[in-house]
């Protein structure tokens, strides 16, 4: 029901406007090195949009287009529309009104995404203070709301980067992120430095805050497992191309693009329980043979050891 | 596009929220454990966390008062920032007294009894034309002060453009910046300074334009690599994601993280200039020879060290304990006055972090919220 409607809504010129994100045959070349090409994907308001690739699949280039925070050497063609405005021809004064306020980032190393002289609290009030005029008090009340509402405490709002876990980073990343309430949150493979149990953690906070907030969010990852968590539907970059484009589930069920096979399988072999689809979490189980390679997730090492003991 | 709607809604129920969870926590807290010296009946404050901000904004740190109390605390705990806040002090002190008074007016001078040694009269002697040496060097205190404080501010001024200028993104801006900076850091100061004394004329100008110049092309120098290892971080990335502009990038995010290199070299840059008006004021491209300095009573006992080293000995002392604190005052701030050098401008904040009683500071504010934390973490 919900693909017929989403096919129908395509089809429309209407849908394009209703887009929140809108990338239309979006080109990248750096130094004669074509890094993305022609690349189109959508964002539909409330939806989480994956975008999958291998490391080297230009999706972090994507993701600095859509911001406008390309190197200057790179040279740019097609469209970036955001919310109806198009991005690409903005100048710079007037995309980092857009940044922060309307698209909100969270960045793969968080450790290394946030400023090390800079408290939690300040950390996370920057982009209220840059994009809305707040006295101090509002201000202290938001960051100390904010905090709690991802999931750590306020005495930590004077802490420096350095002194919280990983986790707890990346959940002050989600925070700075999330707190002019986007209408469009990029998550540039926010789960990637963090060990398993984490990431769950932080993915069901990420989806769990978007959908609060009614934001839409493009996920960037080269996990599969994790998609299928975060995302409904997802886009398969590979070499710069978009290959592949669909429902999460079905893409998971039946690969049928061979770049899209790939990471599938190599999902399933390192996490994801075969034949249950969408919905299935990291770390649910592992293939039998298969957990010697796994080496993720303290579950998965338990199972792997029961089997041994048992055996 | 428009602000979302019910965004204010959300927000204020959220703060309202907050706050009534906040009320409960601490009349739950009240209830467990009555040490903590507040009456039962006491009306509870608005916010929860840190202090009111202060005018700057606290966010998480503490009020710059308090900061700075640390800070200096800090850097007297530390022998060498012991050293260098007394002489500092001790530097301040008689330059503002010598502005008032000074033992002898400057102007006096005494044929009968030149090149004294030190006496009651003349606790350090008299120098080639009978006038007091301590008076002269009381007075030349506040000249070398503002020397000193002048440079560190053209010397900041420059080195930063130039910084900033090398870090830039834009290649052209980047490579101008190196091709600058290279060229003309081989100028020697002493050079530069008889270039400006030409035109010019000997004066303080001249010694602060030649120092300010070419410490702050030195500085630019030392502090590149840092500050292009900031520019090109995922720190600073993220905060243009954040909607930051060029410039507040600059000064807010990139800066800062070179601040144990900037304390250093500014710190250098003052002592140094200091030592350089000693050099120039002796070529005679410094201060003119009516304006009291440390390097005009440095010139004019020098001709004499063999015959009457005693007077040369106390400037000689004076520049090279002040040269001296000011390079000791550079490492000491460097440690004390960073929060990820100096933990106690750390601890403190996170100790403060729920309850907000004037008489609780430190260990008592503490352990109350560590009690409520392990009530959160089990709720």
């Amino acid at each position: 029901m919900n693909d017929s409607d989403a096919n129908h809504a395509d089809n429309t010129v209407d849908a394009v406007q209703t887009h929140v994100l809108d990338v239309h045959d979006l080109s990248v070349t750096i130094a004669q090195h074509v890094i993305l090409d022609h690349v189109s994907l959508h964002v539909g308001a409330g939806e989480r949009v994956g975008l999958i690739g291998a490391s080297g699949s230009g999706k972090s280039m994507l993701v600095k287009a859509l911001t406008g925070l390309l190197p200057r050497t790179a040279q740019a063609d097609g469209s970036v529309t955001l919310g109806g405005r198009r991005l690409d021809i903005m100048d710079d004064a007037s995309l980092a009104q857009v940044r922060g306020r309307y698209v909100g980032l969270v960045f793969q190393n968080p450790g290394a995404a946030l400023n090390p002289v800079l408290t939690v609290e300040q950390q996370i009030c920057l982009p209220l203070r840059l994009h809305y005029e707040l006295d101090a008090d509002e201000l202290h009340d938001r960051a100390m709301a904010m905090l709690e509402r991802v999931g750590l405490p306020s005495r930590l709002a004077g802490a420096y980067p350095h002194e919280l876990s990983g986790g707890q980073q990346q959940r002050v990343g989600i925070a700075t992120a999330l707190i002019t309430s986007p209408r469009l949150i990029i998550a540039d493979e926010p789960t990637t430095a963090l060990d398993a149990i984490v990431q769950r953690s932080i993915i069901d906070l990420l989806v769990s805050l978007v959908e609060s907030a009614g934001a839409s969010m493009l996920f960037i990852t080269h996990d599969f497992a994790v998609l299928s968590r975060a995302t409904s539907r997802c886009v398969v970059i590979d070499g710069g191309h978009v290959v592949d484009s669909g429902r999460t589930a079905d893409l998971l069920r039946a690969p049928d693009q061979p770049a899209t096979r790939a990471l599938v399988q190599a999902a399933r072999m390192l996490t994801l329980h075969a034949g249950t689809g969408a919905g299935a979490g990291v770390g649910a189980g592992v293939r039998a043979g298969s957990g010697s390679g796994a080496g993720s997730g303290s579950d998965v090492a338990q199972r792997a050891d029961r089997r041994r003991y048992h055996a | 596009m428009e602000e979302r709607p019910g965004t204010a809604d959300r927000s204020s129920a959220e703060r309202s929220g907050a706050r009534e969870r906040a009320g409960a926590e601490r009349s739950g807290v009240q209830e467990r454990s009555g040490n903590i010296g507040r009456p039962t009946g006491t009306k509870l404050r608005r916010h929860t966390g840190s202090p009111r901000p202060s005018r700057n904004g606290c966010f998480g740190r503490l009020p710059v008062r308090v900061r700075l109390g640390i800070i200096l605390r800090s850097m007297w705990e530390r022998p060498g920032g012991r050293f260098a806040l007394v002489i500092m002090v001790l530097w301040l002190a008689v330059s503002v007294v010598s502005l008032a008074w000074t033992p002898y007016p400057l102007l006096f001078t005494d044929g009968d009894h030149a090149w004294a040694s030190p006496t009651a009269a003349h606790p350090l002697g008299t120098d080639g034309v009978g006038a007091d040496v301590l008076s002269w060097l009381m007075a030349g205190s506040r000249t070398d002060l503002a020397i000193a404080v002048l440079t560190v501010l053209v010397s900041a001024v420059i080195g930063l453009a130039l910084t900033a200028a090398m870090v830039s993104n834009r290649r052209w801006l980047a490579t101008s910046g190196v091709v600058v900076v290279d060229a003309l850091i081989a100028i020697p100061t002493v050079l530069l300074a008889l270039l400006f004394a030409v035109p010019f004329g000997a004066s303080v100008a001249v010694i602060v334009a030649a120092c300010g110049i070419t410490y702050g092309l030195n500085m630019a120098r030392i502090v590149r690599p840092t500050a292009s290892l900031a520019a090109r971080s995922a720190y600073v990335e993220a905060a243009r994601a954040s909607g930051v502009g060029m410039w507040r990038v600059f000064f807010r995010h990139i800066v800062p993280s070179t601040f144990p290199v900037l304390a250093v070299q500014l710190s250098m840059s003052a002592g140094t200039s200091i030592l350089a008006e000693a050099g120039l004021t002796y070529l005679g491209v410094g201060v003119p020879s009516s304006v009291p300095s440390w390097g005009h009573s440095l010139t004019t006992s020098v001709r004499l060290i063999s015959v009457y080293p005693l007077t040369v000995l106390w400037p000689g002392l004076v520049v090279t304990l002040v040269v001296t604190a000011l390079y000791l005052l550079g490492d000491a701030i460097r440690d004390c006055a960073d929060p990820l050098a100096n933990p106690r401008l750390r601890q403190a904040a996170g100790g403060r972090a729920l309850v907000r009683v004037g008489s609780l500071a430190g260990r008592g504010a503490g352990r109350v919220t560590d009690a409520m934390h392990d009530e959160e973490a089990e709720s």
